[in-house]
């Protein structure tokens, strides 16, 4: 999996994958990449961006690290 | 679509649900197919939340799509982002299912499927989906705020740590009662006791998996998860026919409920890639691949309802609970139709997320609909089974015996005709070695999936295959739950104690960190063990409590949304919150109040203890005790149950005082500016 996005891709299936794939992580609590990416070098272009595996890393951490609310 | 056409399709879709209700609630001689059921509560669903919620959008909130949320003013990349709706549908609809809206309708079946399923629908659509929505909509508009803070920022400072103090009680009694659903489900079952012990060294596999060779591929991993899962659930059957290592795996109660407490304290301290994240990515996936699997499944069969629309044990007498109909059917189905628990959702990090104001209906009171359409499948599962092996499963021994001729005997009494053969072989079909009081809903709740599943796929044959695949799944998402709930405990503890004792809050010192998990799991594992060597089967005395702690959460969510109504201006629609708050109050406090002093020893926990007292001043043992030792252990459990109730209803009433107190301020403040500007 290449966290690739085809941001012209009118491609209907590739972007039902793109939502099914954040869909499934988001509900592990991984936010999607390529955003957060995108956001550091809109707002913070000074800033390092972080590699993948780091910002997972770092993701997994804030998520678990507490604990989480689960629900019943 | 022109006015008319929409019109008439909704008119149609009311008297289709009319019709449906018409049908489950009046049948009385002979069967009901379960697509009654499914058609009245996804057409009352889709009523509540075309106008219900319509109105509450539009004419209370204005919700406007220009008005910028939060994941639009804040954006972090992280936290706040602006997510599409479906994608974060689909998060907040997973952070929500768990247990209870499975286990709750289980148990309320004894009634019948008629109550439970009426509270379920009515009680999503007026109370659960209004709350969950309204929450949202309130965290929205306060920046992402967690419930915890908007109540301490709009109800002072001691509200917040008395809600503080309620959800720890609540952490404590929810994982020792789902501890004790899986304890329940897995005694003396090598097959499912070895499948769900190898999850352990598959999440250990996982973890080190990503940790070392592929970060962050979590699809990859999962799948692998997932074979490796059901290669276990295979090799559980070769385990439980091998007369060696069936031995090892057939645990008892009290050794299985060591296990998980040793589990537990392990699991929570441990790195959390090592357990908690990969177990969290497995469960996860696997609940809503199975949810999704059981509406398939549902749907098309179609199976009928044996169990009778209502039964005699409305009257308080049933074996599964004690308590009549009012309050505890309300209490036992807990989050299928409202929990306390969706409010800490809505307020954590679904409100970071949202694109557009409006899009909170469709998260918010949608999937909560959805989630109470997962306890209306629960509910089917239940109740397609014949009535006398479901409450053959679900009595405790100490009411039908431990034989399947002593069972059907005492059930055939109850007048719900069961011969000794078909407890045998269904025992049989489903390969375990007895399904006699097998309490805790999980097991039911299994047998029930694994007909209806292996009615769609595999025939018989596979019965024994979906049964354990049902355990597995239930056991997999308790124990995630149960590792990240002592995480959560535990911080709880420290953050509390803290103040009192420096030592323990301090967050990352290992003393502090081991000393405050070991408080917590001894917490829940107090509990735990009291309901696993408890005579009645301990579901009987915990899950009411846990009911009546899950409805307080969401009475005092309730009251933090009709103490902002009144300060945000919207007075005159108060009866939105404060009905289901009212009813909630009503239902939670005369359920507390009996489970505490109720006179007859069965539900009242003081009752029971005099009547031990008594006996025991007399040095009579009461059976089911065996000595007197145990039942003086037994008076004191009672107690302890006892004083918890009263901890929930004081944190209860306590916040209602707050809530009025707040009301009272935000009206004179009304009141003072309406003078200053006339």
């Amino acid at each position: 999996m290449k966290h690739l996005k085809n941001e012209a891709s009118h491609n209907v299936l590739a972007m039902l994958f793109n939502r099914v794939q954040q869909s499934a992580r988001l509900m592990c609590g991984l936010p999607d990449y390529d955003i957060y990416v995108r956001h550091l070098r809109n707002v913070h272009p000074g800033q390092t961006v972080p590699s993948y595996e780091m910002f997972f890393r770092d993701r997994q951490e804030a998520r678990y690290g507490r604990g989480m609310a689960r629900c019943c | 679509m022109s006015t008319t056409l929409r019109n008439t399709v909704w008119i149609a879709v009311g008297l289709l649900g009319a019709a449906a209700l018409a049908t489950i609630a009046l049948q009385r001689n002979e069967t009901v197919n379960a697509a009654w059921l499914v058609i009245a509560a996804v057409c009352c669903y889709m009523l509540g939340y075309r106008f219900y919620s319509q109105f509450i959008a539009s004419k209370v909130f204005n919700l406007d799509a220009a008005r910028a949320t939060p994941a639009m003013r804040m954006t972090d990349g992280l936290d706040y982002v602006p997510t599409n709706k479906y994608v974060l549908f689909g998060h907040h609809f997973a952070a929500i299912a768990g247990a209870g809206p499975l286990i709750g309708p289980v148990l309320a079946a004894q009634m019948g499927y008629l109550p439970g399923t009426l509270w379920i629908i009515i009680g999503a659509v007026f109370a659960g989906c209004v709350q969950d929505f309204i929450v949202l909509v309130f965290s929205t508009r306060r920046d992402g705020e967690s419930l915890g803070q908007m109540i301490k920022n709009l109800m002072g400072r001691e509200a917040g740590i008395v809600a503080q103090i309620g959800i720890l009680a609540i952490m404590v009694i929810l994982l020792a009662v789902l501890g004790l659903v899986v304890v329940k489900a897995l005694a003396q079952s090598p097959w499912g006791t070895f499948t769900v012990a190898m999850t352990i060294p598959i999440a250990l596999l996982m973890g080190f998996y990503m940790r070392l060779f592929r970060p962050g591929h979590i699809a990859e991993i999962s799948i692998i998860g997932f074979l490796l899962l059901m290669f276990s659930l295979v090799a559980g059957r070769w385990v439980a026919e091998d007369p060696t290592w069936s031995v090892w795996f057939s645990l008892t109660g009290p050794q299985l409920a060591w296990a998980m407490i040793i589990y537990g304290f392990f699991a929570s301290v441990l790195p959390v890639w090592m357990m908690q994240a990969p177990r969290d990515y497995l469960s996860t996936f696997l609940k809503i691949g199975t949810i999704l699997g059981l509406a398939i499944g549902i749907l098309v069969t179609l199976p009928d309802l044996r169990m009778p629309a209502i039964t005699r044990f409305i009257d308080g007498t049933g074996p599964v609970f004690a308590g009549s109909l009012f309050p505890f059917l309300f209490i036992t189905i807990a989050c299928g139709a409202i929990s306390g628990f969706h409010a800490l959702i809505s307020s954590g990090t679904t409100p970071k997320m949202l694109e557009r104001e409006p899009e909170a209906r469709a998260i918010g009171y949608g999937a909560m609909a959805m989630e109470s359409f997962v306890a209306i499948m629960a509910m089917t599962a239940a109740t397609v089974l014949e009535p006398g092996v479901y409450f053959a499963v679900n009595s405790p021994g100490s009411l039908i015996g431990t034989t399947a001729e002593s069972a059907a005997q005492v059930i055939s009494q109850w007048g719900f005709m069961l011969t000794p053969e078909m407890l045998t072989q269904t025992a049989k079909d489903v390969g375990e070695a007895t399904i006699l009081s097998r309490t805790g809903g999980a097991p039911t709740l299994a047998i029930g999936m694994a007909q209806i599943l292996s009615a769609a796929i595999g025939g018989p044959a596979l019965m024994a295959f979906w049964y354990h695949f049902a355990i597995l799944f239930e056991a997999l998402f308790i124990l995630t739950t149960l590792t990240a709930g002592t995480r959560v405990a535990r911080f709880m503890i420290q953050d509390l104690f803290g103040a009192v004792v420096p030592a323990l809050g301090r967050t990352t010192s290992w003393a502090g960190n081991i000393a405050a998990t070991t408080l917590a799991v001894a917490a829940w594992g107090y509990f735990l063990y009291q309901g696993v060597v408890d005579p009645f089967g301990g579901i009987n005395s915990l899950w009411p409590l846990f009911g009546i702690a899950n409805q307080m959460l969401a009475a005092i969510a309730l009251t933090f949304v009709c103490v902002a109504f009144v300060r945000y201006g919207y007075t005159r629609y108060l009866l939105i919150p404060a009905t289901p708050l009212v009813w909630l109050l009503i239902c939670t406090i005369t359920a507390g109040i009996q489970k505490i002093w109720h006179s007859a020893p069965s539900i009242g926990f003081l009752a029971h203890a005099d009547m031990l007292g008594a006996a025991l001043s007399e040095g009579r043992v009461l059976a089911p005790a065996g000595s007197l030792e145990e039942m003086e252990r037994l008076i004191l459990n009672d107690q302890i149950d006892a004083a918890l109730g009263m901890i929930f209803l004081t944190v209860v009433i306590a916040m209602v005082g707050f809530g009025l107190r707040s009301i009272m301020k935000g009206w004179s403040a009304a009141q003072i500016a309406q003078e200053a500007r006339a």
